[in-house]
């Protein structure tokens, strides 16, 4: 959300933490009291070092240099690549994958354009878009740590706006 | 073993609600190797959006938050011995 | 047959002085209270239990966020007990009390922002791809041969590059707010996150963060989403292990 300032730019407002922020900051971060006490009576590990932090390695490489790889194909118009190259046209790149995961789901469990629940028309052009957005995530293995989501009420409009543009 | 693990292994029907969040559960672990905190993180994420698109109750998405920060807090236990020295 | 023991749940240390705070309930609904000592007030609840689970994270995270509207707090990490008011005054508020005064002196005024970006894959790695013509050598090469060899190299580069581009594109979320906030941090974050960098303002300058966080948005949102959290208490710039402070006897 932005409101206009008085010098004519926008102000963005920040969104409140949703709980993924706040476990990233209450589970980390913060005043640590050392104490026995606090390992005996709660049993969780709160000095934690993130073992799965990225430290390069093989499996890393190999995903990047498949992930890619697979570049190449789209950018030939291979038609299993097709949802890709329009997603990149409509939105830039940079959208919100969440609402093509949510909208992927609902289109196994409920079908596509014949479900006769009660999205609106214009939800149902939509989620047969994402559709196939998400179907393109899914075949391609390689993307998998790079599902991104939709986060903050300012990028979260804009992101929306995209994906219904298309 | 908590709700939405336990819907896991359901045939898909069309019923909204806690089949579909277990779904997307199940969609975001699928596309990582294993449930990690990454994917719990980004399960997250992905229920504060659907909380904001209104298609589920405030308590079925609480309930499915819920279920991931158990997974995340499991991850990061360490085992409940008293411990009588310094820790960590 | 053991009884469940009862200990006390710490939320953050307020100034004793601070403006009062109006009733809130904690974990498992139980009033917090301020225990003082010296110049220091500790915000606690009693607990009687062993696990600790996600109701009590919202809980936790509830009260900070409502003494924070009403004074400085140095938060504490989730899932810290003490054993009854007696321990927190003689073990936590005593020892370390001029550490911790002087981090509430610090912080006074002060909020936290954090700016994260996070890129969509397919966008960043076309960019490098249109950036770097080794790279596209490279993927003609791995695309040829087939060796893991050369797959290993390609993503070996590739991964460099994402590097670069993260620092590069990080330093623009930096400068932006530099002039603006009197600290930054940048958290670790993992692919495909871009950055996480937490803000320390003032309080009445949050304006001004709002519009200079609009100028990184319109930079960079082509290749990445921007999120823009907060306002929160100090919790990445009030860092301090403090030792709890030996047993009293008897």
């Amino acid at each position: 959300m932005a409101v206009a300032s008085r010098t004519g730019g926008y102000i963005e407002r920040p969104k409140p933490s949703g709980l993924a922020d706040v476990l990233e900051i209450l589970l980390d971060k913060g005043l640590v009291i050392d104490l026995y006490l606090r390992v005996s009576l709660v049993g969780i590990e709160l000095l934690t070092v993130d073992a799965r932090i990225v430290v390069a390695s093989v499996d890393t490489y190999l995903r990047f240099a498949e992930a890619v790889g697979r570049l190449n194909i789209e950018e030939t118009g291979d038609a299993e690549g097709l949802p890709q190259l329009m997603q990149d046209m409509t939105s830039g790149g940079a959208k919100s994958k969440t609402q093509g995961a949510l909208e992927g789901v609902k289109e196994k469990l409920f079908g596509g354009d014949d479900d006769d629940d009660d999205s609106s028309s214009g939800q149902r052009g939509r989620s047969s878009s994402s559709g196939s957005r998400s179907r393109a995530a899914r075949s391609s293995s390689g993307s998998g740590s790079g599902s991104s989501s939709g986060s903050g009420s300012g990028s979260r409009s804009r992101s929306r706006s995209r994906s219904s543009s298309s | 073993m908590g709700l939405i693990t336990g819907l896991l292994t359901l045939p898909l029907a069309p019923v909204r609600g806690t089949v579909w969040l277990a779904q997307i559960i199940q969609a975001e672990a699928e596309s990582y190797e294993q449930l990690d905190e990454a994917s719990i993180l980004a399960t997250l994420e992905q229920l504060e959006t659907a909380r904001q698109t209104g298609d589920f109750s405030e308590e079925e998405i609480e309930q499915a938050e819920d279920e991931l920060v158990e997974q995340l807090m499991a991850l990061r236990r360490v085992g409940g011995e008293e411990t009588d020295g310094r820790f960590g | 047959m053991t009884q469940p023991p009862h200990a006390v749940y710490v939320y953050g240390v307020i100034a004793a002085t601070a403006a009062e705070i109006p009733p809130v309930d904690g974990v498992d609904a139980a009033p917090v209270r301020a225990l003082t000592h010296s110049g220091l007030a500790a915000l606690v609840s009693p607990v009687s239990k062993t696990e600790l689970r996600a109701k009590d994270v919202r809980a936790h995270w509830r009260v900070l966020e409502h003494a924070f509207e009403h004074a400085t707090v140095l938060p504490v990490r989730f899932g810290t007990l003490m054993e009854s008011d007696d321990e927190v005054r003689a073990r936590l508020l005593e020892p370390n009390e001029e550490r911790i005064s002087e981090l509430l002196q610090a912080m006074s005024g002060l909020i936290q922002l954090n700016v994260k970006g996070r890129y969509a894959e397919t966008s960043l790695l076309r960019g490098i791809l249109r950036e770097h013509p080794t790279l596209a050598r490279l993927r003609e090469r791995a695309e040829r041969s087939g060796t893991m060899a050369d797959q290993i190299a390609l993503g070996q580069h590739v991964e460099r590059e994402i590097e670069r581009r993260r620092a590069r594109d990080t330093e623009v979320v930096l400068l932006a707010l530099d002039g603006v906030a009197v600290s930054m941090r940048e958290e670790q974050v993992r692919h495909p996150d871009a950055f996480n960098v937490a803000f320390l303002v003032a309080r009445d300058r949050m304006d001004d963060v709002g519009e200079r966080v609009g100028t990184v948005r319109a930079q960079l949102e082509d290749s990445i989403e921007i999120s823009y959290v907060g306002p929160v208490p100090p919790f990445s710039f009030a860092e301090a292990e403090l030792a709890a402070g030996e047993r009293a006897w008897a």
